[in-house]
């Protein structure tokens, strides 16, 4: 499948990072949809379901991991894959549990197109 | 006096009167550059070591991944404290949607989450530019320090605004404190100058402020800290000098507690003094050499040619050598090395090689006189006999030019050694000039170094002249 109809629901509250991340990844062919912190995701997946969600773990309001359990409880958003990055994570968190796939910041853009695909890519 | 919260960097507690006060704001200001991350993040780890949480807000700052990558190399930075015990958020979101009341909502709510009692906002002049108007900022300051209060958190607010002393947020938060850069000639230093502080009194004025990988060291103006009492002195019997017959003019040895300025040319046996002095130390009366010329291993050669155990000293802890390099020092950095080696391990014989090293360390001549006049009340205060060596330009003749200035606040004791020419030969000469209020033989001595060590012998015959370095025999009376 071609990264052109790729939805990615990308959840950052450092505006910097958000602003560089989805222009890149708009150059990329990628249409993104933004949310500065947890809570504004779940009101973006009320309004469209992305193909994959990208969020960052250290957020105001909700985190990245509270985003994915209210996620996984809700069986409307449930089955959408989430990838988590951040700097740090608690340290009694494993990602790989949590996330269909993790990535540590900083990351290179090609780090997370690759990982987005090989998620997406998954059966 | 109100509870502190310590900072934990070196040397701010000591200016702050102890720390910063809980429920309270404070403006960090500094240019970009000037330390004000590093400051704040250093605040914040040390916070978490006491058991506490932080909240730290940025606004249009440095990425926090970036932002954790520069202070991963720092010694205060615990990775593992991430993000369970300090938080990284971004406020943008919040100031943009609903300004400074998104702000205050952000704090409010993230706080009573993560149960954070220290608070950082890094970017207060991004604030200051989304609001409407000066009064819509006060009411804002004012909030804050309500929200302070009510929490019970310490708030940190970095800027780098040049606004003044009367733009609202100096007026009405609690503190304010500048972190800047500042060049003379071809050297820059950082400095920290606290402008108010509610609660208590602190130290004014600027000091010097460094950044190594340990984080920032402030240096409180060494006379605005230590030495402050007055101090009589010590009742306690003599030291020996570790030279007999040095003591036997000194009738028994240095005043307990006293400094002496050991006076000469280069190569005279000015070091050599300082040795035998630190030699005698024992494990009641521990021994720091403090050398700014000859490294420790070139001490221990020196010493063991003059018969002296340095090396099994050292090893048994009898004795430290300290080397304090020359390039970029600062006088108070000088200070409180030496004052903290002397307080790690209850020093009694202080021997510092060179103290013409300390006055080439001061940016500001006119500091020079309160700086050692407080250190030589500090090293009294810790019971410390302490001998310093300054060097005379002249090696032999012409009237010595003796101008003690600054460093007569070291010395209470003054021992001159010369070269002078006698009968066809260069010899040394030692002499006594002044010992605190104590009697002592004042008679010139020719002095030898000898694998024994320093010798001080009567001269040959009745001399004078020592001062003009052309000594001859005295004329006999009547002649």
């Amino acid at each position: 499948m071609s990264s052109v109809s790729r939805h990615v629901l990308l959840v950052e509250d450092e505006p910097g990072a958000m602003m560089t991340v989805s222009l890149l990844l708009e150059m990329l062919g990628y249409r993104v949809t933004q949310a500065a912190n947890g809570k504004r995701a779940i009101e973006a997946l009320q309004g469209e379901r992305p193909d994959i969600v990208v969020t960052d773990y250290m957020m105001p309001h909700m985190n990245g991991l509270e985003l994915i359990a209210a996620m996984k409880a809700e069986a409307d958003y449930a089955t959408i894959p989430v990838i988590l990055t951040s700097a740090a994570l608690p340290f009694d968190i494993d990602a790989r549990q949590v996330a269909a796939g993790f990535l540590s910041k900083p990351y290179r853009i090609d780090a997370l197109t690759g990982l987005i695909e090989s998620v997406l890519s998954k059966p | 006096m109100p509870k502190r919260v310590s900072t934990g960097i070196f040397g701010l507690d000591n200016i702050l009167d102890g720390g910063l006060v809980p429920g309270a704001v404070y403006i960090v200001q500094g240019t970009p550059g000037a330390g004000k991350t590093i400051l704040s993040n250093q605040f914040c780890f040390h916070r978490v070591t006491q058991g506490e949480k932080v909240l730290y807000v940025t606004l249009l700052a440095e990425s926090h991944s970036r932002l954790m990558q520069h202070l991963s190399g720092m010694s205060f930075y615990d990775e593992a404290r991430v993000p369970d015990s300090v938080f990284y958020v971004s406020g943008f979101d919040d100031l943009q949607t609903d300004g400074l009341q998104g702000i205050l909502k952000l704090l409010n709510s993230e706080t009573t989450r993560l149960q954070a009692t220290t608070i950082v906002i890094d970017g207060l002049f991004v604030l200051e530019e989304s609001v409407a108007s000066e009064r819509e900022f006060r009411q804002f300051i004012n909030y804050l320090s309500n929200l302070a209060n009510l929490l019970g958190s310490t708030i940190l607010l970095l800027t780098n605004s040049r606004r003044g002393p009367t733009s609202p947020e100096f007026t009405m938060v609690d503190g304010w404190i500048e972190i800047g850069l500042m060049t003379l000639e071809y050297r820059s230093y950082r400095y920290l100058q606290v402008h108010k502080f509610r609660g208590s009194g602190f130290v004014l004025g600027r000091h010097m402020a460094l950044i190594t990988n340990d984080g920032m060291r402030v240096l409180p103006r060494l006379e605005t800290v230590t030495g402050l009492a007055p101090n009589n002195g010590s009742d306690e019997p003599p030291l020996s000098t570790g030279v007999s017959e040095l003591d036997s003019m000194l009738h028994g040895g240095l005043p307990h507690g006293s400094s002496t300025l050991a006076l000469g040319p280069t190569g005279i046996g000015k070091t050599t003094l300082g040795l035998q002095f630190v030699g005698a130390a024992t494990a009641e009366e521990p021994g720091l050499i403090f050398s700014f010329y000859e490294t420790p291993k070139r001490i221990c050669r020196k010493a063991a040619g003059l018969g002296l155990q340095l090396e099994e000293q050292i090893a048994s802890g009898h004795v430290e050598v300290l080397w304090q390099s020359l390039t970029d020092t600062l006088l108070d950095d000088i200070g409180y090395r030496l004052l903290g080696a002397v307080r790690r391990r209850g020093v009694k014989r202080l021997f510092v090689d060179g103290i013409d090293a300390i006055e080439q360390s001061s940016i500001y001549p006119a500091r020079l006189a309160p700086f050692l006049a407080a250190l030589a009340n500090a090293l009294r205060d810790e019971g410390v006999t302490s001998m310093f060596t300054s060097e005379i330009p002249q090696l032999v003749g012409g009237e010595a030019e003796i101008a003690f200035g600054a460093v007569s606040a070291v010395a209470e004791n003054i021992m001159l050694l010369r070269y002078v020419e006698l009968e066809s030969a260069l010899r040394r000469v030692f002499s006594l000039v002044k010992v605190r209020e104590s009697d002592f033989d004042s008679s010139i001595r020719e002095l030898s170094i000898t694998p024994q060590g320093l010798k001080l012998q009567p001269l040959p015959a009745p001399m004078e002249g020592l001062l003009t370095g052309h000594m001859h025999r005295q004329k006999p009376p009547g002649t």
